[in-house]
């Protein structure tokens, strides 16, 4: 082991960081779900690799759509199959089977896939926004563990600021993805960002006006009122959100109560009618209604969009807009590629000057070392006056004596020589001896 | 003074000429990265819009309003100002080259309708006479955001209607919250424009003059348009749409009002 600079914690030469993991990609939903770990088997899986004395770090990332073993080690073999073993052992699974079902990468290649996962270039929806948060939260618990040292303290940290530039610098978690919550940003777009204190009326009990209701309470919406044929269906709804039931006939009279309308009904005929809303405008003094009609065929009359005071989307609206945005999101994964480019090359330049600081460490280690000795052979001779003044003499003409060699150092490992340079000054200063 | 006042004229020139290419790319080509360096330059050039005028009101020991270009130039400071409290507590994004282009093109127009060198008349160094020329420029600053702030209002809204979703419906901020700027900044224009013409009377009265000039009459009918908006939208609920395009009628009349008497009329 030798010295770190810096934060003088041991540091390991030559350490390797490989990651082992499945996705939506590699693997079947069942399947994710028999790997996934949970909080007590991500415990006892690290637990198991950190006996091994090759194994230095590690961190163990697990949410619904994918699981992820990040260990740090000084072997150097083409693939680890102790994460495997371990992986198997703790989730009683068949190491055949997860072999077939995981990816593996090391090194550059891992550092990588890391900042991907975190960028949510790797997720189902590219651009979510949870992933950043399991991340940080799986290197938490790492830190609890006490499994994390000197790489992985840098390599997760550097993470976090990788997630927030691409969430800063590109347009890549920016727009919906989703049918419910495109409904969302459009009612966002005419009515702000918070929904507080309007009404949303739920015209039917459908999943997709559920899912509606939900992304609308989620943005600050707590008042509801549910229309539906029956109004046992609309109980669940009225149950969960809270809010009044009503059946589809008392529409004509509520209507005007309501800022945001969602209509999902199986209706073969338009349920909302342009009288209706005409009639709830006037009701509402000028103050808009916005309407979502998710239903095929649709819900609400067409000619209810000539209205003034009203906006009217329909599915295809929202599929457009939905479509529009994955579009939006495909064109930023090109700069957030860049970017996890640039910051690859950085931990590759950190993790190749390493060697450096241990070696300018030990240069300044070995002078000093020459200047104490020679210091104390005059020490018995000396009044302390004198070794105090000598001792700050030989302070300074080390440091000055070192400047030009210790910047020559740095500038080569600037310039991409580091152990180059390392090996030069192990060789001149002889300091490995 | 002269050498430092075309030194530090082209270095605001040339700061907003910057910031309004930068927030375009903010705006056309959401190019989110540019957020942090976009509001810096504006700070920067609104800074240096101020020092510009503390320079012409120090040297010249009177408020910089003497001439047809320092008022175009106080009044462009003015709106940047207020755009930038807007984006400051809207906290919306970035739409500041709608209001950015209206400023620079300001700036740009005083250096021909400037002198730095000019002495104004003995009348135009009262008291009375600045505090009415600056109500008056912070009443037309106020209008001009409010008519940006419809701009925007009436184009988003016709892209929601006919459902054309792109880039500036995708970044322009929620029309509620555009309306709500709009009419806050409707309301201090009125204010300012009701104790413009009150200092302006008795400046007036005070230098022996009377009568409304054709100028004075069409700022008054622009005020009452404003006055009447204000108070239908207040207790008749005339919003949305109709308000935003009376906001820009309004400020037509005021444009159209202040280049016929640029014209002699």
């Amino acid at each position: 082991m030798t010295e770190n600079a810096q934060n003088h914690l041991p540091i390991q030469k030559d350490l390797h960081v490989v990651v082992l993991g499945l996705n939506h990609l590699t693997a079947s939903v069942d399947y994710r779900d028999k790997a996934h770990f949970s909080r007590d088997e991500i415990l006892a899986v690290t637990d198991l690799i950190l006996r091994e004395p090759d194994f230095h770090e590690v961190v163990v990332l697990s949410t619904c759509n994918r699981s992820e073993i990040y260990a740090a080690t000084s072997r150097f073999n083409e693939r680890e199959t102790l994460l495997e073993k371990a992986w198997a052992q703790v989730k009683s699974l068949e190491e055949s089977e997860l072999r077939g079902q995981t990816y593996y990468c090391r090194d550059s290649e891992a550092v990588s896939h890391l900042f991907r996962v975190i960028s949510s270039l790797d997720s189902m929806i590219m651009g979510e926004n949870q992933i950043l948060g399991q991340v940080k939260d799986a290197y938490d618990l790492a830190c609890k563990n006490n499994s994390v040292d000197f790489y992985f303290n840098f390599l997760f940290q550097n993470s976090f600021k990788v997630g927030k530039r691409v969430r800063s610098e590109t347009t890549l978690n920016e727009g919906a993805v989703s049918i419910s919550s495109a409904a969302v940003d459009l009612a966002q777009k005419v009515l702000g960002q918070n929904f507080g204190g309007r009404v949303v009326g739920i015209v039917g009990s459908g999943e997709m006006g559920e899912l509606t209701a939900f992304h609308l309470n989620k943005a600050g919406a707590s008042q509801f009122i549910f229309f539906n044929r029956s109004l046992n269906n609309a109980e669940k709804l009225a149950a969960r959100f809270g809010g009044d039931i009503y059946t589809l006939s008392h529409l004509k009279d509520k209507l005007s109560l309501c800022d945001i309308v969602v209509s999902s009904t199986g209706a073969r005929d338009a349920v909302i009618l342009k009288g209706q809303v005409e009639s709830a405008v006037k009701a509402r003094n000028g103050k808009p209604i916005f309407f979502i009609d998710i239903a095929a065929p649709r819900d609400i009359e067409e000619s209810v969009q000539e209205i003034p005071g009203t906006f009217v989307f329909t599915i295809d609206d929202l599929k457009n807009i939905v479509g529009k945005n994955k579009l939006l999101r495909q064109e930023a994964a090109d700069a957030t590629l860049q970017i996890i480019k640039e910051e690859v090359a950085k931990v590759e330049f950190w993790y190749a000057n390493l060697d450096l600081v241990t070696v300018i460490r030990q240069l300044r280690s070995k002078f000093e070392g020459v200047v104490r000795e020679e210091l104390d052979k005059k020490r018995k001779n000396q009044p302390s006056e004198v070794l105090e003044e000598l001792e700050k003499f030989s302070q300074g003409l080390v440091g000055k004596l070192l400047h030009i060699p210790i910047a020559g150092l740095k500038k080569m490992g600037e310039n991409g020589s580091a152990k180059k340079a390392s090996h030069f000054a192990n060789q001149i200063f002889s300091l490995m001896d | 003074m002269t050498k430092a006042y075309y030194i530090l004229f082209f270095h605001v020139l040339g700061l907003y000429v910057l910031t309004s290419v930068m927030y375009w790319q903010l705006f056309f080509k959401e190019e989110t990265r540019l957020i942090v360096k976009s509001r810096i330059l504006l700070y920067s050039s609104v800074a240096s819009h101020t020092l510009l005028l503390l320079l012409i009101a120090l040297t010249n020991h009177r408020c910089p309003v003497a001439t047809p270009g320092e008022g175009l130039l106080f009044c462009a400071w003015m709106v940047a100002l207020g755009h930038l409290t807007s984006e400051f507590y809207a906290k919306s994004k970035p739409w500041g080259i709608f209001t950015l282009l209206p400023i620079t093109l300001a700036v740009l127009l005083s250096l021909f309708l400037s002198d730095p060198h000019s002495p104004s008349p003995e009348q135009y160094r009262g008291a009375y006479f600045s505090f009415h020329i600056v109500s008056s420029l912070a009443a037309f600053a106020c209008f001009t955001i409010s008519a940006v702030l419809a701009t925007m209002y009436i184009t988003l809204f016709k892209r929601l209607k006919s459902k054309r979703f792109d880039v500036v419906f995708r970044t322009l901020p929620p029309l509620e919250n555009i309306e709500v700027l709009e009419t806050i900044w409707v309301y201090f224009g009125i204010l300012f424009m009701i104790i413009a013409p009150v200092i302006g009377w008795i400046w007036v009265r005070d230098h022996g003059g009377e009568g409304m000039s054709p100028k004075e009459f069409g700022i008054f009918t622009a005020l009452f348009l404003f006055l009447g908006t204000a108070i239908a939208r207040a207790f008749f609920r005339f919003k949305g749409i109709r308000f935003a395009v009376s906001i820009i009628v309004g400020f037509g009349l005021l444009l159209m009002t202040l280049a016929l008497n640029v014209h002699g009329f």
